[in-house]
């Protein structure tokens, strides 16, 4: 009865994540399949540039519903679920840090790794809904559009896609238990990605960053296979293996830390304090 | 096995509620708790004393495996404060220095909360029971509670797995003087009961009518544990005397415990130790129009404990 109880905690905490994220990613599923007849004869009319094309990735081109949505909806909602994912991420403990909520949560007879793994299988579950909105989003618009691609092949797309939220919430998770501040753990967090982002599509234009595109996530988590049928699971396994090690080191560096509390970035700023030297007043916040 | 078990429960039962040995932490170079030294035995209620920035809050969270030791060790009921920290944490109840609640949570949604953290084992109708003795209302959002009511909140919480040692900072700051007696009383029960009480205080008549020994940090270092009889006959208090007149040269009343003499015209102003008669019968040849005493602040004692200390 008493199970997960820190997840469905967690779950509760990132319903911004939940649900702005679910009506931004089922929106823009709507609307870009509602789109998508008038897209496709505009398109048809033009020669593309080589750069367009190979952002539809193995599904090929926007005259395809596949090409269209690995181009589309698989390139703009996942990185803006990221975002929402780095922020859920980095609340789970740097958020409670910040706020000062930890103190009466590490007094639970619980050890801390339970808190890490619990809070990110609750971030994970907010996660998935955001991302699988956007499937009767498309569901929805099939209705009244001609767009032919089956339902398999969208949750397969999506199944390759979530990996890629997961690890990036993982890494705020970490992140947010390693670093001083929250702030601090957005900030480095959202920079990896939008890096590993530009690094991922440059790769596909120039040689000299094919190789090491293959270093990025967004390089193991490819939509545009799944939505032709050709859905690679290795693939999804490989990014989850990485999210669950993140996780792992979360929960390591969140087990070594010093909790000093009662504001952001507390212990750190008793250890620089401290490291001023001994002639400056007792440490405040330890009290 | 039965008789393993009886033997690791006498053992446990033997033990102090709280001890520390060396315990020591540092930030960088500063040394926030230096070699504590304390020992604090089942059902006592003990109050923890000293300005801010003493290492209080760093004893607690030390005990709490919130912080960990640069050296020493700490042991809660026996068990040890790092390598058991969840046993620890399952036997206390910890009310923080600086509470911060889930705003977005009512009353109730956090005691469920914290009720699943302890595997369920909570008496439901216990926090009902506290919530209605403290008159709070918990089917609010903590958000929209007054500070003294998430204060009540805070208490209720800490004492919600009916704990056998209380760790709590500053308990009742924020309340007003009759919850504050509502709150000592639910407290005292507990001990009553067996539970062990380890507070901070900056509230003299709060130490003064709920402990039974006290400890004195200064800058990390124990300077005094005493039982509070001791502590308030050292403390001394301040005596102001109006006379009817001039008032008789200070050197008097020095043979009567006086400490410190001020004059005015007509007041003679003292710090006395000890009694109050020997004082009185000097006083008794003048003519007194007004006599008033007030007992020494805290802060005063501390300060008197911290010259003491430094003249060493």
């Amino acid at each position: 009865m008493n199970r997960l109880v820190l997840a469905r905690k967690a779950f509760r905490d990132s319903r911004v994540t939940a649900i702005g994220g679910g009506i931004l990613s089922f929106a823009l599923a709507l609307m870009y399949v509602l789109l998508f007849p008038s897209i496709r004869e505009s398109f048809e009319e033009m020669d593309l540039p080589e750069y367009m094309e190979s952002f539809a990735g193995a599904a090929g081109s926007y005259s395809t519903p596949a090409g269209y949505l690995a181009t589309e909806f698989f390139s703009a909602v996942p990185i803006t679920l990221i975002i929402f994912a780095i922020v859920a991420g980095t609340a789970a403990t740097a958020g409670e840090e910040s706020a000062g909520t930890i103190d009466l949560l590490l007094a639970q007879p619980i050890r801390r790794w339970r808190i890490i793994v619990e809070k990110a299988l609750g971030i994970a579950a907010a996660v998935s809904v955001a991302l699988l909105a956007g499937l009767p989003g498309i569901f929805l618009g099939q209705r009244f559009v001609d767009f032919d691609i089956g339902p398999l092949r969208l949750v397969a797309a999506m199944l390759a896609t979530l990996p890629l939220l997961f690890l990036f919430a993982a890494l705020a998770m970490l992140l947010g238990a390693a670093l001083p501040t929250r702030a601090m753990a957005v900030a480095v967090a959202t920079a990896g990605a939008v890096l590993a982002y530009v690094v991922h599509t440059l790769g596909m234009l120039v040689d000299e960053l094919s190789e090491v595109r293959k270093l990025t996530p967004f390089y193991w988590s490819d939509a545009s296979k799944a939505l032709i049928g050709d859905f690679e699971v290795w693939r999804s396994l490989v990014l989850l293996a990485v999210a669950a090690g993140l996780v792992a080191l979360a929960a390591v560096a969140f087990e070594r830390r010093d909790i000093a509390g009662g504001r952001e970035g507390g212990w750190w700023k008793q250890f620089r304090r401290g490291r001023k030297g001994r002639e400056h007043a007792p440490v405040e916040a330890a009290g | 096995m039965y008789a393993v078990a009886a033997r690791a429960y006498a053992q446990q039962m033997s033990e102090a509620a709280i001890e520390t040995r060396g315990l020591t932490r540092s930030f960088g170079d500063q040394v926030a708790l230096d070699h504590l030294d304390l020992r604090i035995e089942r059902g006592e209620i003990f109050g923890f004393l000293g300005p801010n920035g003493a290492g209080k809050s760093t004893t607690i969270r030390l005990l709490l495996d919130f912080l960990r030791p640069t050296s020493g060790s700490a042991s809660v009921l026996g068990f040890d404060c790092r390598r058991e920290s969840v046993e620890v944490r399952r036997r206390t109840g910890y009310l923080p220095g600086e509470l911060r609640l889930y705003g977005g949570l009512t009353g109730n949604q956090t005691v469920a909360l914290f009720t699943g953290l302890r595997d369920g084992r909570v008496d439901p109708a216990r926090a009902k029971r506290m919530a209605a003795e403290l008159e709070l209302d918990l089917t609010k959002k903590a958000s929209s509670l007054s500070k003294g009511n998430r204060q009540k909140l805070g208490v209720l919480l800490a004492l919600l797995g009916q704990p056998e040692v209380l760790l709590l900072d500053e308990p009742t700051s924020g309340l007003d003087p009759l919850v504050q007696r509502v709150v000592w009383e639910m407290l005292r029960r507990e001990a009553e009961h067996g539970t062990t009480v380890f507070f901070s205080s900056h509230v003299m008549s709060e130490v003064e009518v709920t402990c039974e020994r006290v400890g004195i940090l200064r800058a990390g270092k124990l300077v005094a544990v005493e039982p509070v009889t001791t502590l308030k006959g050292r403390s001394g208090r301040h005596v102001e005397v109006s006379f009817a007149g001039t008032a008789p040269p200070p050197a008097v009343f020095t043979a009567a415990g006086v400490r410190e003499i001020r004059r005015e015209v007509s007041t003679l102003e003292f710090e006395l130790a000890g009694e109050i008669d020997p004082l009185l019968k000097a006083l008794a040849p003048y003519h007194v129009v007004d006599l008033r005493t007030e007992q020494a602040t805290l802060d005063e004692i501390l300060l008197h404990y911290y010259e003491k200390e430094a003249v060493r």
